[in-house]
């Protein structure tokens, strides 16, 4: 029996994606948590405390309260594509992970487009937004939506020329391929200097935009759109959305580490004794610390400033990037 | 000039308060109580709370019912019907505050000779009736439990959250006590 399942190719890529949703799934539990500590102690207070120790059963609670809550539907809204809209924009996310390499051995698809996949996959999860926005026939859910497509429309193109100069750094689109280029102790990751640094701000600056985080979080913009595309959403179709934003947190955590963090590599060849992929999750907290450190540090850019930046910073810096980036390879 | 163009290209400004709440977040200095669950804010003494009848030595009302604060209130609040006792002294038979109404001016407390009426510390009085904010005479006297202790003004002091069939309290149990500022 365990041969035939073992050898059974069909029945392992189901496990293993039955394996990686549920860690999708389960996620955003552990992240609303530390979030919520993270933004308590940012500002000198103790955060949830009452459910559990130190408030960790919080997100149960919380989870709980949701899915009690009942779901409105508003009489002007598209019906359909106000109850699709929240799925399209979770499920994009979990789409990623297909391609992302947990270790050397540990992944769902080794595609030889692998960034291609996932950054064209990240982006479909705009069509939720816009159409969850359209969809609940509010002015403000629609100003919302509006806004998270010219967000991403801008900062896709900043984020693809970033990658462009990782990819010409391993010479390959697949995702493992370049993990492997960045093997040998920390130096050879392409966050160092010598490497991509450059690249990696703009994919950083680029990935709070995609995930709609603070600093640019405007198609939410609570203070102005009391809550943007969500606005209308209730009860279990709103938790959607907010998972989907941990969803997107993650998979833009995920895809930096592998891109600039040299993946599943120990920062130090002699620290391989302790398996790729714990080294893989380290790194991946650390990536999401800074998202949130990020969130409770800053506030929300102006929408024509955050197109400035997009279009008048990002993508000329983007562009360098990649020449200075070719030079480099060709001189060497 | 050319030191705001680098500071502004470098995110210096940025990176400086990122590394203030980087601080803030691993140090385990907290400024909010935990008020219902371990700790209770003691007011300071100019605190305005809940009233409550004094008594004297021989633990007999103060008031003697000349209905001083009922005049000056500028909300209505107090109802007092005064009788003569059998040693000859005017006091209250019905003194009784609608709090509904109460603004905690602290008028009735300034304008009474006898220092009967006073204002205690306490501030939780939420109730599930209407009847739960109509202080009676019986109440004003049990609110006495209130009265401002001057050494523990303005402390916080570590306490407990019960909750059974009497409703919610939150119980001082005073192991701990610390000044607020």
């Amino acid at each position: 029996m365990i041969e035939f399942v073992l050898g059974n190719a069909l029945i392992m890529i189901l496990i293993k994606s039955f394996i990686a949703v549920g860690i999708v799934f389960s996620l955003p539990l552990p992240f609303t948590w530390i979030e919520r500590k993270i933004a308590g102690h940012i500002q000198v207070r103790p955060g949830p405390m009452r459910v559990g120790f130190h408030g960790v059963l919080q997100p149960f609670a919380d989870g709980l309260k949701l899915f009690l809550k009942e779901d409105i539907i508003p009489d002007g809204a598209d019906k359909f594509l106000f109850r699709v809209a929240p799925y399209l924009t979770l499920i994009p996310y979990i789409a990623i992970f297909v391609a992302i390499p947990v270790a050397g051995n540990a992944y769902l698809s080794d595609m030889n487009v692998g960034v291609l996949y996932v950054l064209a996959i990240g982006g479909l999860s705009i069509y939720g937004i816009i159409l969850g926005g359209w969809a609940s026939n509010s002015k403000y859910a629609l100003l919302g939506g509006l806004r998270a497509a010219a967000q991403m429309i801008s900062y896709e193109v900043a984020m693809g020329f970033a990658v462009i100069g990782v990819i010409m750094m391993a010479q390959s689109l697949n995702m493992r391929e370049i993990v492997e280029a960045q093997g040998g102790g920390i130096l050879s990751w392409n966050i160092m200097p010598h490497k991509q640094l450059i690249g990696f701000y703009i994919f950083l600056v680029a990935g709070f935009a995609e995930s709609n985080r603070i600093p640019f979080d405007i198609p939410e913009g609570e203070g102005e759109l009391g809550g943007g595309f969500h606005t209308e959403y209730s009860g279990m179709r709103f938790s959607l959305f907010a998972m989907a934003e941990y969803a997107a947190m993650f998979s833009i955590c995920a895809i930096g580490t592998v891109l600039y963090l040299g993946g599943w590599h120990a920062p130090h060849p002699a620290l391989d004794v302790i398996p790729g992929f714990i080294w893989f999750i380290i790194k991946v907290v650390c990536f999401v610390y800074i998202f949130m450190w990020v969130r409770f540090s800053w506030p929300r850019y102006r929408y024509d400033q955050l197109m400035a930046l997009g279009w008048k910073f990002l993508i000329p810096l983007g562009v360098a990037n990649v020449l200075v980036t070719g030079l480099f390879i060709m001189l060497w | 000039m050319i030191k705001q163009f680098f500071k502004t290209v470098f995110l210096v400004d940025l990176l400086q308060g990122m590394a203030l709440t980087f601080r803030y977040n691993w140090t385990k200095k907290i400024i909010t109580l935990q008020y219902p669950d371990k700790e209770k804010w003691v007011p300071y003494e100019r605190f305005r709370g809940l009233h409550y009848q004094a008594v004297d030595e021989e633990g007999e009302l103060k008031c003697v019912a000349c209905e001083l604060c009922a005049r000056i209130c500028p909300a209505g609040v107090i109802t007092i019907e005064g009788y003569e006792d059998e040693k000859g002294n005017r006091r209250p038979s019905v003194y009784t505050m609608d709090l509904h109404r109460c603004a905690y001016c602290g008028l009735c407390v300034e304008a009474c000779p006898e220092d009967a009426i006073n204002h205690g510390a306490g501030y939780e009085f939420a109730g599930f009736k209407r009847e739960d904010a109509v202080m009676t005479l019986d109440k004003l006297l049990k609110n006495k439990a209130n009265e401002k202790d001057p050494e523990k003004m303005g402390t916080v002091v570590s306490a407990r959250f019960v909750r059974d069939k009497d409703g919610i309290k939150v119980i001082e149990d005073g192991k701990k006590r610390y000044r607020w500022w």
